[in-house]
């Protein structure tokens, strides 16, 4: 019985209390397949496009949206009708016309362009905070699980320090003793949510390495390197791919509002939360200046959220077989 | 003999099942669980419902307390037919068509039940005795002191050996056979006319299944208590049921006694059945071969046409495949559904 | 059980020790502020003397560190060079307290809508009610804080001019803070919470008090809400430490004198005994209510409790 905290569906009460069963035959006299399988209809092997079009129409929404997003990020410059670092004294704080679709800001750049590019710088820094800070966590998970003793003792306790320790607050520290620099930014959220990965990796070793495959491994002799990148690292992959959907929209978060804040991304360079915060002070005047950043933002959490659930669930199901 | 039939009980069985079918619709088609099956139960008798894994039985016990599904009919679930229960004050309840007021008047107090797993089927978080003291405390009315007093008698009859430290005591410090034998309890606490057994021994180790089975017996020596016992497992007909109801793919194939389906058993699943039990042979003695019926059960997404069993059957014939064999009764209380039946009386 | 507290209390001690001594020495990396600003011209040779003298900053940092602990243990903690000369612990004092005003509001308010919001969304999980109160949680989830505070400013203030934006005078200041800091709260018990509750609601155990004739009421609040808020205890506890975090933006937004206000600005003007203690106080926080929210668990989940 999984108590793992997913969101998932509930089981189906109706498939409960279906009879456990043997799946049926093709033919009245085939072979025994034994096993217990719950009692489907024959269903052919669907097409990829007949899988797509089976979703939820909210995950396929959200899909939609992401390749939308996705695209704009990495054809920014053919996707932003203007420049977005051009000032243009003339037409500040214009409200939306057909030149400029969403208006533009306090000093005249177009705001869907900045924001465009906003998106852009975004989400590349939360992805970069995600990459590294999965290969730091797992890294040192597997460190501690396979290696053991003082080196998982030291590496729990920098985890359970971290775990102390609100991420934003040492990103905070660090920024007051490092200056607010975008770069600094970048460092710090590479390290950002490292642990969350530490820690569930390292559990996973533990139970891995109890596994007969692994222990004939060691047995024979393979190094311990080898143990971690032939055995190891395949098995971690569902956890791993699972911990980092969810790690994502809150490293977006963190990035956001600390640019928000002023502490992040520094002007001309734009990212989403800086431009709702540099809007803030002309919410009356220009508020699409806020808005339309803020509005890709919840957009963009909303998906993470309707598709973190849904690969959940994916995954779920194959670990309850 | 096991337990007592009382004489004339055909004419008002305490639980009758008229055509009873059930299905569910799944999101890959509807799964026909349970279809036109016929049984009855008379005052005080106990009547085994056996059959292979998901040939019905347990949906059509779980129909007859309407628990399709954790909070009671799923919503996939269809049911046709009728399930009247007559408890033996004149009153019939057609348990199909009843509210889910009037059933939980019925649950617990009339008709009780005891499920396959044990570990799972108590809630953890409250103390054994006090699950069990609820039903008195809902159904009679007690008051707590009442309802403890009585709990602790209660566990004591069904054999538990401390039951003040029992009373207190949580599910999970409880072995699986404790835990059973609480269930019991709980289950027989308002003397219901009809008790339900889903299995409860196919999920204990061998040795305490004795002392379970045994307790069954007890029970049915000192109450009145119909019983209706699902299980798999032919040689537990042997030892309590005074009669059996043999089900294949949603269908009762035979009903009888026990004596009269174990001795001539006129299904060929049934002659099937009791051919693939092994049985103890003495030293010297050659051991009996052990024949398995060929093939496995249905899809039940996907019966076969006709006969459910023909693909299976050794002597099925055309008309086996082409229509459903009509029920016969050959005599009171005796019922099969094949065509041949009575050409193949004594075949086996 | 008394043993399995003093070991963890014991670890959370060394934590905090050890959040206090990183912090320490990492603010120090990069010197003191008044170097800055005497390279920068604003000093006098004389000046920079006399600051670093006050403020502690001209020994060797060991010997300040080892003076910092021994302030600590007779409860000083430095003074703020922002403000000047004012106590640490004095101003941290007065902003926990007006943080205290806000938090004492989100956390019942958080647990109150929150739980029945997911009730609901289980029970009528495949309605449109289920689905509604679900759709309102998620507000708090997929709108950042300080999304959701601008917004409640552009709506309740700019446009309505129903509330104030800055400050903490009057109680009409409250609300606006209180709303976007239990947003967050709301969403996340109120998830939790239908998940427990669907995954309750699915078990055999269920079906046995069906089965025993309870009515539906008893069998949902009864037997299946007991064993369902088991898991929502321990979101609980983060939430304290997202409460935290929260304040700091919403105090900043809405300009209330907070203990989170207090940080940032502190962060911002390299006060760094004031950064200091901020953080120690965090961790102490943070570390505090994971282990009550252990010890509640082990209480209210009597399978835990023969463990312990």
């Amino acid at each position: 019985m999984a108590s793992q905290q997913t969101e998932g569906e509930s089981r189906d009460q109706g498939e409960r209390a279906t009879p456990d069963n043997g799946h049926g035959a093709d033919l009245p006299f085939a072979a025994d397949q034994g096993g217990m399988a719950p009692a489907r209809a024959r269903v052919a092997k669907k097409s990829f496009a007949a899988k797509v079009a089976d979703l939820r129409p909210s995950v396929k929404l959200c899909l939609g949206v992401v390749i939308v997003l996705t695209f704009a990020t990495m054809f920014a410059e053919w996707v932003a009708p203007h420049d977005p670092y051009q000032p243009n004294l003339m037409q500040r704080n214009r409200p939306p016309s057909a030149h400029h679709l969403l208006g533009t800001d306090q000093v005249g750049r177009d705001i869907l362009s900045r924001t465009i590019y906003a998106l852009r710088t975004s989400v590349g820094i939360a992805l970069i905070g995600v990459f590294c800070g999965t290969f730091i966590g797992t890294t040192l998970g597997i460190a501690a699980g396979l290696l053991g003793g003082w080196t998982d003792r030291i590496i729990s306790g920098v985890i359970d320090f971290f775990y102390a320790v609100p991420t934003i607050l040492i990103m905070l520290v660090g920024i007051s003793v490092l200056g607010t620099k975008t770069w600094v930014l970048i460092l710090l959220i590479s390290f950002a949510r490292w642990y969350s990965t530490a820690r569930l990796v390292r559990g996973q070793v533990f139970s891995l390495r109890e596994l007969p495959s692994v222990e004939a491994a060691i047995g024979l002799g393979s190094t311990r390197r080898r143990v971690a990148v032939k055995h190891i690292l395949p098995n971690l992959t569902s956890i791993i791919v699972v911990d980092m959907t969810l790690k994502a929209p809150a490293i977006l978060l963190l990035e956001s509002t600390l640019s928000f804040l002023g502490l992040g991304v520094q002007p001309p360079l734009a990212s989403l939360g800086a431009m709702v915060g540099a809007g803030r002070d002309y919410l009356i005047s220009a508020p699409l200046v806020a808005l339309s950043p803020a509005l890709v933002i919840v957009t963009i959490f909303v998906c993470f959220q309707v598709l973190g659930d849904w690969v959940r669930d994916v995954s779920d199901v194959r670990h309850s077989d | 003999m096991n337990g007592e039939s009382s004489a004339g009980a055909s004419t008002t069985p305490v639980l009758e099942v008229r055509n009873l079918s059930v299905k569910f619709v799944t999101d890959s088609g509807t799964v026909l669980a349970v279809n036109e099956a016929c049984f009855h139960i008379d005052r005080g008798e106990t009547v085994c419902l056996v059959g292979e894994t998901g040939a019905g039985k347990s949906v059509a016990a779980f129909s007859v307390l309407q628990l399709l599904g954790a909070g009671g009919v799923s919503r996939r679930a269809r049911q046709q037919g009728d399930i009247i229960l007559r408890p033996g004050d004149g009153r019939e309840y057609h348990i199909l068509s009843l509210p889910e007021h009037e059933l939980e008047r019925i649950r617990g107090r009339l008709i009780s039940m005891i499920y396959q797993e044990p570990m799972t089927s108590l809630n953890p978080v409250y103390t054994c005795g006090n699950q069990v003291a609820e039903v008195l405390m809902h159904h009679a009315r007690k008051s707590r002191r009442e309802a403890m007093a009585a709990t602790e008698d209660l566990l004591k009859s069904v054999g538990i050996p401390d039951p003040r430290r029992v009373l207190k005591s949580y599910p999970h410090e409880l072995s699986g056979g404790m835990k059973q034998r609480v269930m019991i309890a709980m289950a027989l606490a308002l003397h219901p006319v009809l008790l339900i057994a889903d299995e409860p021994t196919t999920a204990i180790d061998v040795t305490i299944q004795a002392q379970i089975l045994n307790l069954f017996k007890q029970i049915q020596r000192s109450s009145g208590t119909s019983i209706l016992f699902i299980t798999h497992d032919v040689s537990v007909v042997a030892q309590l049921a005074d009669r059996v109801v043999v089900m294949y793919a949603g269908r009762t194939v035979e009903t009888g006694s026990v004596r009269d389906v174990f001795c001539r058993p006129l299904h060929p699943y049934t002659k099937g059945l009791l051919k693939s039990i092994p049985k103890p042979f003495k030293v010297g003695e050659k051991p009996q071969h052990l024949i398995p019926i060929p093939g496995t059960i249905p899809n039940p997404a996907d019966l076969p046409s006709g006969c459910p069993f023909h693909p299976r059957c050794v002597w099925a014939q055309e008309r086996c495949r082409a229509c459903i064999p009509q029920v016969t009764t050959p005599d009171t209380g005796r019922a099969v559904m094949c065509w041949r039946w009575e050409e193949l009386q004594g075949v086996s | 059980m008394l043993q399995f507290i003093m070991r963890r209390g014991l670890k959370a001690f060394a934590t905090m020790f050890l959040v206090l001594t990183v912090v320490f020495f990492f603010t120090r990396l990069t010197g003191n502020p008044f170097e800055r600003e005497s390279m920068m011209g604003n000093l006098t040779p004389e000046m920079l003397q006399e600051l670093q003298a006050y403020y502690g900053l001209d020994k060797p940092v060991w010997v300040q560190y080892v003076h910092y602990l021994d302030g600590l243990m007779r409860g000083y903690a430095g003074r703020s060079v922002h403000r000047v000369g004012q106590l640490v612990t004095e101003a941290y004092g007065l902003a926990l307290m007006k943080t205290g005003k806000l938090a004492i509001w989100c956390v019942p308010l958080g647990l109150i809508v929150g739980i029945p919001l997911g009730i609901v969304g289980a029970l009528r999980k495949d309605r449109a009610i289920g689905q509604a109160a679900m759709a309102a949680a998620f507000v708090g989830y997929a709108f950042p804080n300080f999304i959701v505070a601008i917004g409640l400013i552009l709506i309740f203030s700019f446009t309505l001019g129903w509330l104030p934006s800055m400050g903490d005078a009057t109680a009409a200041h409250y609300i606006m803070p209180i709303l976007t800091l239990s947003a967050a709260q709301i969403a996340s018990i109120a998830r939790s919470t239908r998940s427990s509750m669907l995954d309750v609601l699915s078990q055999d155990y269920i079906r046995t008090a069906r089965g025993k004739g309870m009515p539906r009421r008893t069998v949902t609040f009864k037997h299946a809400l007991r064993n369902a808020l088991i898991p929502v205890v321990t979101i609980f506890g983060t939430q304290v430490a997202s409460l935290l975090t929260g304040s700091m933006i919403v105090e900043t937004i809405f300009a209330w004198p907070g203990f989170g206000h207090l940080l940032i600005t502190s962060v911002q003007r390299r006060d760094y005994a004031v950064v200091q203690f901020g953080v120690l106080i965090t961790a102490a926080i943070v570390v505090t209510s994971n282990l009550l929210v252990d010890i509640a668990y082990s209480l209210i989940d009597p399978r835990i409790r023969s463990e312990a």
